[in-house]
């Protein structure tokens, strides 16, 4: 760094403390100390910039400036807190109706609209995605809900569809009568309906598996076994629900 | 506890005011500037505590809203003093003679924009150049060499100089300062 850049160095440091740790300050600093020329140079000018700093600092703003920005930040403040008052009714009013989209949606047993023989009844329920009551993955605890709710599942249930992951399950009462729903994802979801054989006795079911082709590619599966009858649906081929059955025989 | 409203505004209207004037040579537009950077801190509520983060964000809005005031009135302004030259510096032999504040003001306003962005900040505030490079958005080097020709400038003015024309080159030193 020669005189010259020292100087034009000097020359940002007219005012205010000196720098902390600045290298081209001190470099300048340095060069300065040697030359008293430099030096005086500085001292001039920290006071010829002291001078014009004073006077600039003394130029007077409008005298109404100031009642003015006062007025007018009240206002906007005012119609800001307005309109987060309103944002948050809003916010209040959407999540009301969330709620009760979602309480609409998964929680109100709407099953008994479905009425009709309980095959086409269970495939109609399926088809249009069943409101469940309890969710979990494991299948035991499903079925040991149930339990607790007094429904009697049978003991043997098909242990594909138990060694799902579990979604959750739902006791239906249709036409005064129990019937359980028991949900698996198996990459497509499998609809399982259980209901005591007495209960729906017009259902003549046999004790082996009789599959329907339904819409939309859906698939229905039904069969009796210890005194219970049997609904199975899901979007799936027929092969893929017998794969799902295989290992039990009712 | 943020401070209220008419603590901030006497806090920092007046400077606030004087720059605003620097930059856009008009009281009117001044007025304005000061106005909306208020209004934008009453309007997004800002949490910003310190005084001197207060005080900085205070001067970027004003500066953002002298761009937006400049490009809504085609006043575009073509960025010069881009050649990385330096002019030599006054010798500062003689004392200032005495000028009134209004005095000041106009031959302030009389220096090119560039200067006058960087020269008012440090005259106003004692601001370093590296806090002057952050309001404005611009390298460090880029308002080294601004404040010393600014000031330089307003030197001259001030004494009723004419401006030099021995150029000095400031590349090397300018690169060594980088951005940061």
């Amino acid at each position: 760094m020669n005189k010259v850049e020292a100087k034009l160095v000097l020359s940002n440091y007219t005012l205010g403390e000196a720098p902390v740790e600045d290298p081209r300050f001190d470099a300048a600093l340095k060069i300065a100390e040697a030359d008293p020329e430099l030096t005086a140079w500085w001292n001039r000018a920290k006071e010829n910039d002291a001078v014009i700093q004073g006077r600039l600092r003394s130029f007077e703003p409008p005298s109404d400036l100031r009642a003015a920005l006062g007025a007018s930040m009240e206002n906007a403040s005012k119609k800001r807190n307005f309109r987060r008052t309103f944002t948050r009714y809003l916010a209040l009013a959407a999540s009301l109706v969330v709620v009760t989209g979602i309480y609409f949606q998964f929680i109100v047993d709407r099953s008994d609209e479905y009425t009709g023989p309980l095959v086409d009844r269970a495939f109609n329920y399926s088809f249009d995605e069943p409101r469940l009551k309890y969710f979990n993955k494991d299948t035991t605890k499903i079925t040991d809900w149930l339990g607790d709710q007094n429904f009697d599942l049978p003991p043997q249930l098909p242990p594909r569809f138990l060694a799902q992951e579990g979604i959750g399950c739902r006791p239906l009462n249709w036409s005064d009568s129990k019937v359980a729903i028991i949900c698996v994802d198996a990459e497509v979801v499998y609809h399982l309906f259980v209901a005591k054989g007495e209960e729906f006795e017009e259902v003549n079911l046999s004790d082996t598996f009789e599959y329907e082709k339904r819409k939309a590619g859906w698939t229905v599966s039904k069969w009796e076994s210890q005194g219970h009858v049997f609904v199975l649906t899901a979007k799936a081929s027929q092969e893929r629900m017998e794969s799902m059955l295989a290992e039990y025989s009712p | 506890m943020p401070i209220g409203f008419q603590e901030l505004i006497d806090l920092y209207y007046q400077n606030l005011y004087r720059y605003a004037l620097s930059i856009s040579g008009s009281r009117e537009n001044a007025w304005d500037l000061t106005q909306e950077t208020f209004l934008i801190w009453a309007r997004k509520g800002s949490t910003i505590r310190s005084d001197k983060a207060t005080k900085s964000w205070l001067y970027t809005t004003l500066y953002r809203e002298f761009l937006k005031l400049s490009k809504r009135n085609s006043r575009v302004v073509a960025l010069e003093d881009q050649s990385m030259c330096y002019e030599s510096l006054s010798d500062e032999e003689d004392p200032l003679p005495h000028f009134e504040a209004e005095g000041v003001m106009n031959l302030l306003m009389e220096l090119k924009l560039e200067y006058r962005k960087v020269v008012t900040l440090y005259y106003l505030e004692s601001y370093s150049f590296k806090e002057i490079s952050k309001i404005l958005d611009i390298p460090i080097g880029t308002v080294m060499s601004r404040l010393a020709r600014g000031k330089d400038v307003l030197r001259r003015k001030l004494r009723n100089e004419n401006e030099p024309n021995n150029i000095i080159a400031y590349k090397n030193l300018e690169r060594a300062s980088g951005d940061e």
